[in-house]
C-alpha cells in the first residue's frame, strides 16, 4: 500500500465484531451465531488485500475554451478570461473537475469550495479519469478565484481511505455582462462624416436638407426633375434636393474605480467584507459601463474608458467589436488599486464627447470632474452606482453616520444637477428609462448643436 | 439613494435566506445522486430492522422487564449513535451485542438466521458508506450499486456456507442431540484465534486510522496576489 493511504475504522469495527461473533459462536459451540461473523471477516480480508497504488491527481479545467491566452492590446497581461452568462445576481461561472484515480478505487470524496461559498461535497464514482463540472452561481465581477477543489480516494470495500489532494489555486478574470438598454443620449456635437446619426452639415446619407437652385459643383443625380418641371417648366433653371450628412457620437466613459462598496453600509470602512451574494458599487459600474459601450458601439459610435481611480492611459476612443472587447476588459480589471491619487483637475477627454461618470458620488472627486467637464463645453452624464442600502442592521451610531453621509451626497447630487449634470441611477431606477428620457431630450432637436 | 424593501418578519428572513442559498450556490455535474441524508435513513433502517429481529425485541416480560427495557434503549442509544457518527466503531458493537442476545435463544437455523447474516453486513457496510459521506453531501448510486455487487457477491458464498452447515446441524441433531462436540468447539476457537492472529495484527496496529472529517493541518499559506493585495473594502 502506497503512502497516504491508511485504514478506516469502519473495516476495523467491522473486522474486530466479526471475529468477536466467530469466536463467541466458536466457544458457545453455536455455528448460527459465528456464521454472523463470517460475512464481515471475509469482506474485511478481500478489501484489505485489494491494495490501491498510486495517489489520487484532481486539477482545475475552465469551463470555456478557445479564448486567446493574452489580453488585447494595451491591457497587459490577463489570467483566464471567463464570461457569466446572464446579468449580474444570476451568473453562473463553468468549471471541471479534473480526477485521475489509481486502479482499486472505489470511490472519490470530493469537496468544492469558494471563498465566500457553501462548500459543495459528494462521493464519486471514478473509473481512471472522469471530468466532473461545476457551476458556481456569482454575482461578482473581474479577477477572482475559480473554486478550490478537494480529492480524496476511497478504497475497495471502503476499507481504506486516502489522504486528500488539493487542486492548485486558479484565477479567472469574470467579464462584465451587458444588459440591454434602449435608446441612448448623445453629446452636443456630433463629429465626422460618417455614423448612425444625422447632423446638420449638408452631405450625404442624411434626411433632405432642402431644394436649391443647381449650382457648379452639384451632382447630375441630385437633380429633382418633378421639382424642376414644376418650378421651371422651361427648364431655365435646374432643381437639386440636398441632404443632410451623417456623424459619429464620441462617448467616454469614465468609471471612478476608488470606491467598490456593497449595500450594507456597516461595510464600507473596509473592516468587514462585503457579503459575496451582494454586487458591490464596481460590479454595477462595470455592468453599466458595459451595456452602455455595447449599445454605443453597436450603432457606429466611438467609446472609450477612462479611470479616475488610477493614472493610467485611457482606452482612447474608437469602434468596433476589437474596441468594445478592450474596453470590457479593461473594466474587469478596474478595481480599487492602494491610497487613491488626488487629481488636481480633471483628465482631459475628446472634445464634444459625451462624458459618461460612474461613480457612488460618496465624495467630492467624481462631482468635482463631472462639473469641470460640463463647464468645458461637454454633455456629461452621471450615473449613480451606488447599491440599493440595506439599513436595517444599522446600530443607532450607525444609522447616525449614514444620515450624514445620505445629506452630503444629496447635496452634492443636488449640486450636479443644478450645474446642468444630467443624473441616472442604476441602482435604485430603471436605468433603461432614464437612459429613454435623456436621448429624447436630445433627439427632439436633430441636428441641434451638431457642428457645422 | 433609497433603501432596500424588505418584506417583514419569518417571511423576510426567509426569503433573504432562500436568495443567500442560491447567491453562493456550487453545483456539481454529478450522475444519479441521492443526498446524504438517505444513505442515514437505510442504516437506520437497516439497524432497526436488525435490533428488531434479535433476541432482544421478544426478552420475556416479568421481573426482569426493567432490564429489557434497559437493554432495548441500549440498543437503540447505540443504533443511533451509529447513525449519527457511522465512521465509529458502533456499528460493529451493534452487530456484537445483537450477536449475544442470540445466544439467549434456542440453537439452531432458522429463516430468520439467514436474514440476520444479511443484515449484519449490509449495516457494516452502510456504515462504512456512510462515514465518507456528511448528511448534506450527494452521493452517486453507482457507488452503491457497485457496493451492492461486493456484498452480493460475499453473501453467496456465505449462505451457501449458512446453508451446509443448517443441513449439518439438522444430520447432527438427528444423530446425537444437536451441539458441537467438544473437540469441535476447541478446534474452532483455536482456528478463530490463528484468524485473529493473522487478521488484526496486520490491519489495526500498524498506523492510525483517518476519520472522516478529522481535524487536518490547514493548507500552506498561498503567496500574496500583487493583484489583489491593494486595498478592497
Amino acid at each position: 500500500m502506497n503512502e497516504g493511504w491508511g485504514r478506516t475504522s469502519s473495516v476495523a469495527g467491522g473486522l474486530a465484531a466479526g471475529l468477536t461473533l466467530l469466536l463467541v459462536g466458536a466457544m458457545g459451540g453455536r455455528p448460527e451465531i459465528a456464521l454472523l461473523g463470517v460475512a464481515p471477516v471475509i469482506a474485511a480480508a478481500w478489501d484489505l488485500t485489494r491494495r490501491t497504488g498510486g495517489r489520487v491527481d484532481v486539477t482545475l479545467r475552465r469551463g470555456r475554451e478557445g479564448l486567446p491566452d493574452g489580453g488585447p492590446d494595451g491591457v497587459g497581461p490577463a489570467p483566464d478570461i471567463e464570461t457569466i452568462d446572464d446579468t449580474p445576481g444570476d451568473g453562473r461561472l463553468r468549471a471541471r473537475v479534473h480526477i485521475e484515480v489509481p486502479d482499486g478505487t472505489a470511490a472519490v470524496r470530493l469537496r468544492v469550495g469558494r471563498a465566500g461559498s457553501t462548500t459543495t461535497a459528494a462521493l464519486v464514482r471514478v473509473d481512471r479519469t472522469r471530468d466532473v463540472g461545476v457551476t458556481v452561481r456569482t454575482v461578482r465581477t473581474g479577477p477572482q478565484d475559480l473554486v478550490r477543489a478537494e480529492a480524496q480516494g476511497v478504497g475497495a470495500g471502503f476499507a481504506t481511505i486516502d489522504d486528500p489532494v488539493s487542486s492548485a489555486p486558479r484565477e479567472v478574470l469574470l467579464l462584465p455582462a451587458a444588459r440591454r438598454l434602449g435608446p441612448l443620449p448623445l453629446p452636443f456635437r456630433l463629429r465626422g462624416l460618417t455614423g448612425a446619426h444625422e447632423s446638420q452639415r449638408p452631405g450625404d446619407g442624411g434626411g433632405l436638407r432642402d431644394v436649391h437652385p443647381f449650382v457648379p459643383g452639384d451632382r447630375l443625380r441630385r437633380i429633382d426633375w418633378r421639382v424642376t418641371a414644376r418650378r421651371s417648366p422651361d427648364l431655365s433653371e435646374l432643381y437639386v434636393r440636398r441632404t443632410f450628412a451623417l456623424a459619429d457620437a464620441v462617448v467616454m466613459l469614465v468609471v471612478d474605480s476608488r470606491d467598490d462598496v456593497g449595500p450594507d453600509p456597516a461595510t464600507w470602512s473596509g473592516f468587514e467584507p462585503v457579503r459575496p451574494q451582494d454586487p458591490t458599487s464596481l460590479d454595477l459600474a462595470r455592468q453599466a459601463a458595459a451595456s452602455i459601450a455595447r449599445d454605443l458601439v453597436a450603432v457606429g459610435d466611438r467609446v472609450g474608458l477612462d479611470d479616475l481611480g488610477v493614472r493610467r492611459r485611457p482606452v482612447a476612443p474608437g469602434g468596433g467589436r476589437r474596441q468594445l472587447d478592450r474596453i470590457v476588459h479593461r473594466l474587469a480589471l478596474t478595481h480599487p488599486e492602494g491610497e487613491p491619487t488626488v487629481r488636481l483637475r480633471a483628465p482631459q477627454l475628446p472634445s464634444g464627447a459625451l462624458v459618461v461618470v460612474f461613480s457612488t458620488f460618496l465624495d467630492d472627486a467624481a462631482a468635482r470632474a463631472a462639473r469641470s467637464w460640463r463647464r468645458s463645453g461637454h454633455r456629461v452624464v452621471a450615473v449613480d452606482v451606488l447599491p440599493r442600502v440595506r439599513a436595517a442592521a444599522l446600530n443607532q451610531r450607525e444609522r447616525l453616520a449614514l444620515r450624514l453621509v445620505v445629506i452630503e451626497r444629496t447635496d452634492r447630487l443636488a449640486e450636479l444637477a443644478a450645474n446642468g449634470v444630467e443624473l441616472v441611477p442604476w441602482a435604485a431606477g430603471d436605468p433603461a428609462v432614464e437612459l429613454a428620457r435623456l436621448a429624447r431630450r436630445s433627439h427632439r432637436r436633430p441636428g441641434a448643436g451638431v457642428a457645422r | 439613494m433609497t433603501a432596500t424593501p424588505r418584506r417583514p418578519g419569518v417571511l423576510g428572513l426567509a426569503s433573504g435566506l432562500r436568495h443567500a442559498a442560491r447567491a453562493q450556490r456550487i453545483e456539481l455535474e454529478l450522475g444519479r445522486a441521492v443526498p446524504g441524508w438517505t444513505l442515514r435513513v437505510g442504516l437506520g433502517g437497516v439497524g432497526g430492522l436488525l435490533v428488531g429481529l434479535s433476541r432482544a425485541a421478544d426478552l420475556p416480560v416479568g421481573p426482569t422487564q426493567v432490564f429489557v427495557a434497559m437493554a432495548l434503549v441500549g440498543l437503540v442509544g447505540v443504533l443511533c449513535a451509529a447513525v449519527v457518527r457511522p465512521g465509529s466503531l458502533t456499528a460493529g458493537a451493534l452487530v456484537v451485542v445483537v450477536g449475544l442476545f442470540e445466544i439467549g435463544r434456542p440453537a439452531g437455523f432458522t429463516a430468520r438466521t439467514f436474514v440476520l447474516i444479511l443484515l449484519v453486513h449490509v449495516l457494516l457496510r452502510l456504515a462504512a458508506v456512510a462515514a465518507q459521506v456528511g448528511w448534506r453531501a450527494r452521493l452517486e448510486v453507482a457507488v452503491l450499486t457497485a457496493q451492492a455487487r461486493e456484498v452480493a457477491v460475499v453473501q453467496v458464498g456465505v449462505q451457501l456456507l449458512a446453508l451446509v452447515a443448517a443441513s449439518m446441524s439438522l444430520v447432527t441433531a438427528g444423530a446425537d442431540g444437536g451441539g458441537l462436540g467438544a473437540w469441535a468447539r476447541v478446534g474452532a476457537v483455536g482456528g478463530v484465534l490463528a484468524l485473529v492472529a493473522l487478521l488484526l495484527p496486520r490491519t489495526w496496529f500498524r498506523s492510525p486510522h483517518p476519520q472522516a472529517g478529522a481535524r487536518r493541518p490547514p493548507p500552506p499559506a498561498r503567496p500574496p496576489d500583487p493583484l489583489r493585495a491593494a486595498h478592497r473594502p
